[in-house]
């Protein structure tokens, strides 16, 4: 079969880098054709596409036929932008879903809710995922809560096979035995957290923003539930505008004369209760 | 210094404690009446502290300071003497200074010390408690160091910043500091009090910049989001916690404890974290060992480091991601981390005792009083 594989292989190396090279690597083996479209400029690629969010979905769009097989994997940037907001984030996989259906045989790759700004539940996100034959994820827990979430048939969802190197780097172990010194200790401390340093690369931000609050252990919440931005409303909008200009000598004025206005204005419209 | 005052009188020593009338370091408003009181074999006389209404001059060299401009010596006066000042106090030594055979200053940084260590140098001991702050490089602070009759440190790193700060006196040397040996722990008991069902780090201190808290706020959150950690984040002691709303179901503000129930806070938690850059000595993490909880701190503390790297008791990091690596240790192998823990534990036993310390201090007194 000739397959497009949509997505960033090594360098740099990361979780997901690797796994997908382990999959394109497998492809060859079984005797495919395979092209390799990056969205990293740096990644090995046949080809690169650049274009992020709303645009590089419909440019994938024009790309798909001719391929017997796409496999995408999803990262900040395919399909949706990092900072992409409510609508764009919902035009982006609209577009994305529409570009999967001109292709035949999807298979989208998700290692981390991460990797889908805004997370992987939603109605634009469903029509994606209803575009796939298979999906292949990045651990146990994304499998289950895809399944239970979205409505996945369980067949359809995989577990990726994580590649050898990083099984042998990070396999959970923290030394021999018991009696494991602090210098030990350390050294796997520094080397792990190079190996994170590495793997989050430029997409540093992409880890750490998009989650609004911390699952507790033990509750209900789903990970992606706190992964959806939530929508600000004006008035925190306004209310963290006004501690900005707290923060600013020559504003501070301007910040109290405002707050005075806004309660004598509640004060004064307020509606006063029936007799 | 309470503690080395008791420990002094109870070899033989008189010990008068000159204090202010001042609890809270944020306020510095006069809460404690002015006078003298017994606190067992210590005499303590009680000074009323003045302050400024306007301190915006103060502020503004404040500001400059830790921008890192070198300020000149007016402008260093304003920065001592505006935050607050003890006139009564440096009149009573000034009266009194040679009543006593040697009067210790500590620490460094508040008036009490920068105005009143120049009454009697030559009968002087210092205990500067230093870090590697904008305040240490100040012009005022050398001076002070090389003046004195004697220097007491708390570390070895703290001896060492000294001597890039300024020539020191003959008489100088690492006296340590010493903790106190708690006879029991009751974790279960202090779990239950406070309805801590899950397992916790702790963070006890002062819950300001200064002392890396907001760091390590977001390098916490950042750890449990990326290693799906079972710990939640307990903090105690003053100051506003200010814990964000994406925090606030996973880090725990108990605020000032009382100090009875202090050693069984450090005995529940899975791990003691120090954020902290700006440490003299680090009684906390002392506590923590004593306690056989491990102990994760910042690099950035070179006093921190060394007690790390002597006692082979604890973990260092120097980044948000080492610091998930660190947590991520604790919550995979107990058993390991319980072992490092009990290396810091015989690490405060074997040097940080008050007979030791107090030995430290006779030693030096008595080579140049």
């Amino acid at each position: 079969m000739k397959i497009l594989v949509v997505g960033s292989l090594p360098p740099p190396a990361n979780a997901r880098a690797e796994a997908l090279q382990t999959e394109v690597v497998g492809l060859l083996a079984d005797g495919h054709i395979v092209e390799v479209v990056a969205p990293s400029a740096v990644a090995t690629a046949h080809q690169y596409m650049t274009a992020t969010g709303l645009a590089g979905c419909l440019r994938l769009a024009t790309m798909v036929s001719g391929f017997d097989s796409v496999v995408v994997q999803l990262q900040p940037g395919l399909p949706v932008r990092l900072r992409a907001r409510g609508w764009e984030r919902r035009l982006s996989l609209i577009a994305f879903a529409f570009a999967l259906g001109r292709g035949h045989r999807v298979q989208l790759r998700l290692q981390s809710p991460d990797d889908l700004p805004g997370g992987p539940d939603g109605a634009a996100a469903r029509r994606v995922w209803a575009k796939a034959e298979r999906i292949v994820v990045g651990y146990e827990g994304l499998r289950a809560g895809l399944i239970s979430s979205i409505g996945a048939q369980a067949e359809h969802v995989v577990v990726c096979s994580s590649p050898p190197s990083q099984v042998a780097v990070d396999d959970g172990r923290w030394g021999e035995d018991a009696d494991v010194s602090a210098e030990d200790v350390l050294e796997l401390v520094r080397k792990r957290a190079a190996r994170e340093r590495r793997e989050l690369g430029e997409d540093a931000s992409a880890h750490f923003a998009g989650w609004d609050r911390l699952a507790t252990p033990g509750s209900a919440e789903a990970e992606w539930d706190l992964s959806i931005p939530r929508t600000r409303k004006p008035i925190d909008l306004a209310r963290s505008a006004l501690a900005a200009a707290d923060r600013r000598p020559w504003f501070r004025p301007a910040a109290t004369a405002a707050r005075i206005g806004y309660r004598s204005a509640k004060t004064l419209f307020r509606d006063d209760p029936p007799e | 210094m309470r503690e080395a005052a008791h420990g002094l009188a109870g070899r033989g020593y008189e010990i008068d404690l000159l204090t202010t009338c001042a609890q809270d370091h944020f306020t510095w408003a006069n809460e404690l009446g002015p006078g003298t009181t017994a606190d067992g074999n210590v005499t303590i006389r009680r000074f009323p502290i003045l302050q400024d209404r306007d301190h915006g001059r103060w502020n503004r060299v404040q500001e400059r300071l830790m921008s890192g401009d070198r300020l000149n010596g007016a402008d260093e006066l304003v920065w001592s003497n505006g935050r607050f000042r003890v006139p009564d106090l440096y009149l009573y030594l000034a009266g009194h200074a040679e009543d006593y055979a040697a009067i210790v200053f500590s620490p460094y940084l508040f008036w009490t010390t920068l105005y009143c260590a120049g009454i009697a140098p030559e009968r002087t001991v210092l205990m500067p408690c230093l870090h590697d702050e904008p305040y240490a490089h100040l012009r005022s602070v050398a001076a002070l160091l090389a003046s004195v009759a004697a220097v007491w440190f708390l570390s070895e790193p703290e001896h060492q910043l000294a001597h890039r700060l300024a020539p020191l006196p003959a008489h100088h040397s690492v006296v340590g500091a010493a903790v106190k040996i708690p006879e029991t722990y009751d974790p279960e008991g202090f779990r239950k009090r406070h309805n801590l069902r899950r397992p916790f780090v702790l963070y006890a201190g002062r819950r300001e910049g200064g002392k890396g808290w907001q760091e390590l706020m977001a390098g916490f959150g950042i750890a449990v989001r990326r290693h799906h950690l079972p710990f939640d984040l307990v903090t105690v002691g003053v100051g506003q916690a200010q814990v964000p709303p994406s925090l606030e179901n996973r880090i725990l503000d108990l605020g000032y404890l009382a100090p009875a129930e202090v050693p069984d806070a450090f005995a529940a938690a899975a791990a003691f974290v120090q954020p902290s850059a700006n440490e003299s000595f680090s009684r906390t993490i002392m506590e923590a060992w004593l306690a056989e909880t491990m102990v994760i701190a910042s690099a950035a503390s070179d006093v921190v480091t060394w007690h790390c790297e002597r006692s082979g008791g604890g973990l260092l990091y120097a980044d948000e991601l080492e610091l998930g690596q660190c947590l991520r240790f604790v919550a995979q192998a107990p058993e390991q981390a319980a072992q490092l823990a009990r290396r810091g534990r015989a690490y405060v036993l074997a040097n940080y005792r008050w007979p030791s310390v107090l030995d430290a201090m006779e030693r030096s007194l008595e080579a140049f009083v």
